[in-house]
């Protein structure tokens, strides 16, 4: 019934196209119009320091969402263990700075330890497996064995410290500026190279771009590996900020890494989207958050209003997206 | 051609017909798949419905069942005007169809598929009354040995159509729809479900069967009815007709302005294909392709054509069989090995695998050669532009438009989009199956130009279709192929359309 | 064709030999692993892994996921606590009669509006776990009243009153799946979606029924939970999903849906809750037992997808249309 019913199509034969910014604006508009009024209403949000707080803690997670987004372009969804994985790297790079290493040396150590995880798990899913249930099950696995290393305790950078991690450069925190790198960084190679449109491609459609010759496989673990880069590089720089880690830390990562990409627009299905989305996103989580924050919301309502957030997002862009595109 | 038994409705005229559709139009964008049409039923008649594809025939059969809305006319059912859309009103209303497409789910047993989605079934589902329920109607059909316990995905392919027909019986349904029925069956199979068909009209039913075999259709019919163009002809009796009568009414059809003129193949060989064997097919397939030549492989849903187009794109699990491109033995393990070799490859559904629906056309048009306009991994924005601009005003697609996503496009725009895009990519051979299904005339003949330009650049081109008169009309070489062999392979000038559709329904000349 | 004795034994056989080489081996490495106790700890783990896996596994089978799950638990534990004035019984309903609602809720939305459950249970599992903090003030709370409570620790033999309870439930859904028409559209939506729905089963309310199932399991663990320890905490049961899962996945629930009994769920959890009580009575630590956890994970899936192409190259490979296995939880 497949190719006959493709001779059906709106009567009228002119293509409709709807174009590429009115769908975040359905999401950020209302959103940016809550955050302005709520502005308003929270006169503390305005200080130089909350609002360095707010970047900061976006920073973080934006740079995760953004390098996650290759994952979910290429129809991969998302990893359910994004907070063991940076929880990892963090420990790893406190660990060996504590040890006495020479810090490039362990920047790279830890880099490229994330990247094989990481890549590993990119390869497994490329070649088929759930990638949900995969990295579900791989967050378990190195959560048990970090864990285990470090029998709970917090480890410490000692006398070693990388201070930083936590310093600025004319005002501007290290991590927001390597949070805009990388997002442009990002952003360049899915939307100008061949392996970022090859990602979009295979997630708009798998078996199309597997007969134009595109290796769902290779896709899944370059963007896995990105992915991995990401996480590094956040590991790494929380390590040299705070100068101590354990098996806890980074435990609510995940969470504002999905709720971020998924309100930044990008489809959970994949072949939509782009990281400066997810960079858009991650700001606008952190902004909510902290806005609870100042409200004196507490933990448990931050949660609450976080997931109800990533659920309405889920629903409005799947609707939004079927209306738009007749098939 | 014998004569079927008196049915009861095949008489008089002064009876209110089972169904009457009166001028029924229906149009797709371009496409104009039924045009005033007009049908009739009468009450337990066995009518054949005939005609080439794109003639109007599985229009008729969406609308009827309720997929699709018609533009205009009036269906009536036993004199009642009806309004058949969408499907569960056309249930309602007295209408079952088996389609092409099986509705069982694999996962459960033959006798839960039977009571599967019925009304006034008990709630609760105990194994002993549900086989009960089954073994008759599995009787019926003839699939006694099978156990209503079965998993319906141990089933054979004729099994499962068999299996089809055995749902449409627990409905009390007055007007029966078989599409292609026995497409897939051997004879044995054919004789039941011939024997079921005259059954159900024996009770008073009346069943649509749509086929293109004809010596069922001179079996189980009493009355004929050809599209043509989407147009319908008067329905005539089957005792009136035979063979010759009924080609005729399906063919003549003016559209040789259509195709392209020939050009001159080369006379070198590009690519051999020698003993391919693989599943769909009953025979080792062997024939060549020379550059600037296209060969047409022709047959009914099953005869094979398709099979080894699909294999020669490397998306078929090969069992024997060797390839040649050049003179070397070229790899068809998997779609990137033959890639690799320049075997550009369209199937037949453009939906599932031919295009990027939510992607732009630029996007879709440049998808398999970006390389080529990208250094050091780094695409070139004017490179890509330049490039699919250009096979957009080749394919006359409004280069204005290119930002639009493919899926909103019309079909005919679409398949535009599916074959043009390999034109960057500089292919060797290009293997195409249905290359204008759901296509507007006036887009089927670009295609069919575009194809012919190809070839002129010394490409060899592979077409699997079941439209006889497109192949006729635009191949050099044709192979028919009937139940996964080849039957007959000849020059275009050794065919004539008579001819050819008779050796795809595998009839002898009168 | 007739569906022989062996027919209706051989997708039992894996679970059955996994579940007998673990008994093995965690009754070699821990002595104290033996006998009735170990029975009694195996069955322990059904109220608590088991009804979480079983509800779980109604959402796999129709094709969908519920991600939910763990957070409920905690939820119901802690509304559980906190309505124990209504009796041991009444606080139990009534934790478990929350859960089917919202359960029934999220399949509704996830079923009118065709969306993919995987992505709208993340947001939902977030929101319930944040309702789980609100609710319990961000602290433990407890059971002040012990005699409400006391019946839970009564011990039968191998038998608990929560295993018990909870075999029961296990019982009733593997007849319910098993003998009624809307459990076997629940196979019939998670087989094939499309024929399904072609045929007539009814999307909205069979995914409903399924997700109200997930969350009243949750829902009905957690209550025993808290009847049984006498308190809830809203940190509690961040890795159930994980255990769940794997519980699901180790008997023989598949990922595409439409596959799989109540019987798989069983010897899911029988397999998990050994290695867990064999791992625990050896002190493992927990976090080390969530890694054996994942482990088991990925072997488990590494096994069905080698299993599932072999089936494939046995088969001829063929691409028919039509009939692309959907991944759980993919919206449609």
């Amino acid at each position: 019934m497949s190719a006959e019913t493709s001779a059906a199509s709106p009567a009228v034969a002119l293509p409709r196209h709807r174009p590429d910014w009115l769908l975040p604006l359905l999401v950020l508009g209302p959103a940016a119009a809550g955050i302005i009024i709520a502005i308003i209403v929270t006169p503390t949000f305005l200080t130089s320091s909350n609002i360095l707080a707010v970047v900061r803690n976006a920073s973080t997670i934006g740079i995760v969402a953004v390098a996650m987004t290759p994952m979910t372009l290429s129809g991969n969804f998302v990893s359910l263990g994004i907070a063991q994985t940076a929880m990892a790297s963090m420990v790893s790079f406190v660990a060996l700075l504590g040890s006495g290493w020479n810090q490039a040396l362990a920047i790279i150590v830890v880099l490229i330890g994330t990247i094989a995880v990481g890549g590993f798990q990119g390869a497994v899913v490329g070649a088929g497996f759930n990638p949900v249930i995969t990295t579900m099950a791989a967050g378990a696995i190195i959560f048990g064995v970090v864990s285990e290393i470090t029998r709970g305790q917090i480890v410490n950078v000692n006398e070693h410290g990388a201070s930083w991690g936590g310093g600025d450069i004319g005002g501007v925190p290290i991590v927001v500026i390597v949070f805009v790198v990388f997002t442009a960084i990002v952003t360049l190679v899915m939307s100008r190279t061949v392996i970022g449109r090859q990602t979009i491609l295979v997630g708009a459609n798998r078996a199309t771009a597997e007969t134009s010759g595109i290796s769902f496989a290779r896709v899944t673990v370059v963007a896995f590996v990105i992915f991995s880069i990401g996480i590094a590089i956040v590991g790494i720089l929380e390590g040299a900020a705070f100068g101590e880690a354990n098996a806890m830390s980074f435990a609510n990562l995940t969470i504002s890494v999905i709720a971020a990409l998924l309100v930044g627009g990008t489809a959970i299905s994949g072949g939509q989207g782009s990281p400066l989305r997810s960079a858009a996103g991650a700001l606008l989580i952190s902004v909510i958050s902290n806005m609870m924050v100042l409200n004196d919301f507490t933990p448990g309502g931050r949660l609450a209003v976080q997931g109800a957030v990533v659920a309405a997002a889920v629903v409005i862009l799947d609707m939004f997206r079927r209306r738009g595109l007749r098939r | 051609m014998t004569p079927v038994d008196d049915s009861t409705g095949a008489g008089g005229a002064a009876e209110t017909p089972r169904l009457l559709v009166r001028r029924l139009s229906k149009r797709y964008g371009n496409v104009q798949a039924l045009a005033e049409v007009d049908f009739e039923l009468r009450a337990g008649e066995v009518m054949a419905l005939l005609g080439e594809n794109g003639a109007g025939k599985s229009t008729l059969v969406k609308v009827l069942s309720g997929l699709v809305q018609p533009d205009s006319g009036t269906i009536e059912i036993d004199g009642v005007a009806r309004d058949l859309y969408p499907s569960a009103r056309s249930q309602a209303s007295g209408v079952a169809v088996v389609h092409q497409e099986y509705s069982s789910v694999p996962t459960l047993t033959v006798a839960e598929n039977l009571v599967l989605g019925q009304t006034g079934v008990s709630p609760l589902w105990l194994p002993g009354r549900l086989k009960a329920r089954a073994r008759t109607l599995l009787d019926a059909v003839g699939l006694d040995h099978i156990n209503p316990g079965t998993l319906v995905e141990r089933l054979s392919v004729a099994e499962m159509q068999l299996l089809e027909i055995a749902r449409l019986l627990v409905r009390d349904s007055k007007i029966l729809i078989f599409d292609e029925p026995t497409a897939a069956l051997a004879d044995r199979e054919i004789e039941r479900v011939l024997g079921v068909t005259k059954r159900l009209a024996s009770e008073g039913r009346s069943v649509i069967y749509v086929t293109h075999r004809l010596p069922e259709v001179f079996r189980i019919a009493d009355r004929v009815t050809v599209f043509r163009n989407g147009r319908s002809l008067p329905a005539r009796s089957t005792r009136d007709l035979d063979v010759d009568a009924v080609i005729t009414m399906m063919l003549g059809r003016e559209l040789q302005t259509m195709f392209p003129k020939r050009g001159t193949a080369r006379a070198e060989t590009l690519l051999e294909i020698e003993g391919l064997q693989a599943p769909g097919l009953s025979e080792p397939v062997s024939f060549n392709v020379r550059a600037g030549e296209i060969v047409g492989l022709t047959g009914q849903l099953g005869s094979g054509a398709s099979t080894v187009v699909e294999a020669l794109a490397g998306m078929a699990t090969l069992q024997a069989g060797r390839a040649r491109l050049d003179g070397q033995d070229i790899s068809l393990k998997s779609r990137s090995a033959t890639l690799k070799r320049g075997i550009a490859y369209c199937s037949a559904d453009r939906k599932r695998d031919g295009t990027f629906a939510v992607r732009s056309i630029r996007e879709n048009l440049s998808s398999p050669w970006i390389r080529a306009v990208a250094r050091a991994g780094w695409i070139s924005a004017r490179g890509e532009r330049d490039r699919s601009s250009d096979i957009a005003r080749r394919f006359t697609i409004d280069v204005k438009r290119m930002a639009t996503a493919v899926g909103a496009l019309s079909g005919g725009n679409q398949q535009k989009v599916a074959v043009g895009k390999w034109l960057g990519a500089a292919p060797r051979i290009m293997l195409l199956e249905e290359p204008t299904r759901g296509v507007d005339v006036g887009a089927r003949a670009e295609i069919y130009q575009h194809l012919r330009d190809l070839c002129a650049a010394g490409l060899g081109i592979v077409i699997a279709s079941s439209d006889t008169a497109e192949v006729l009309g635009l191949c050099d070489t044709i192979a028919t192929f009937y139940r996964g062999r080849v039957t007959a392979l000849k020059p275009h000038h050794e065919w004539s359309e008579d001819a050819l559709v008779r050796e795809v329904m595998h009839q002898e000349a009168a | 064709m007739k569906v022989s004795y062996f027919d209706r034994v051989r997708p039992y056989a894996l679970p059955i030999v996994a579940l007998a080489i673990t008994w093995i081996v965690i009754s070699l490495i821990t002595p104290t692993f033996r006998g009735e106790a170990s029975v009694y700890s195996v069955l322990e783990g059904f109220s608590l892994v088991g009804l979480v896996a079983l509800g779980l596994a109604f959402t796999l089978i129709a094709g969908e996921f519920d991600l939910s799950v763990g957070s409920m638990t905690a939820l119901a534990a802690i509304i559980t606590v906190l309505t124990s004035e209504a009796g041991l019984a009444g606080c139990i309903l009534i934790a478990t009669a929350c859960g089917v609602v919202f359960g029934a809720l999220q399949g509704f939305v996830i079923g009118w509006l065709g969306i993919s459950s995987l992505v709208f249970t993340i947001g939902t599992l977030i929101m319930l776990r944040g309702l789980t903090y609100i609710f319990s003030g961000h602290a433990p709370i407890i059971i002040e009243n012990f005699e409400i409570t006391d019946p839970m620790l009564l011990r039968f033999s191998i038998f608990s009153v929560s295993s018990i309870i909870a075999l029961v439930v296990f019982v009733a859904a593997a007849l319910f799946l098993a003998y009624t028409r809307w459990g076997r559209e629940i196979y019939a939506l998670g087989g094939a979606r499309n024929e399904a729905i072609a045929a007539g089963v009814p999307r909205v309310r069979t995914i409903t029924i399924s997700f109200a199932i997930s969350a009243g399991c949750a829902s009905l663990a957690g209550a025993l939970a808290a009847t049984r320890g006498g308190s809830a905490a809203p940190q509690n049961y961040d890795d159930l999903l994980l255990r769940g899962a794997a519980a699901c996945l180790l008997g023989g629930i598949s990922l595409y849906g439409g596959r799989g009994t109540v019987l798989n769920v069983a010897f899911g959890v029988a397999i998990l809750s050994v290695v867990v009580s064999g791992l625990a009575a050896r002190g493992t630590s927990a976090s080390l037992v969530q890694l054996v956890t994942g482990a088991l994970l990925l072997t488990v899936i590494a096994t069905e997808y080698l299993a599932g192409r072999l089936t494939l190259r046995k088969s001829g490979g063929s691409r028919r249309p039509g009939r692309t296995r959907r991944m759980a939880g993919a919206g449609g």
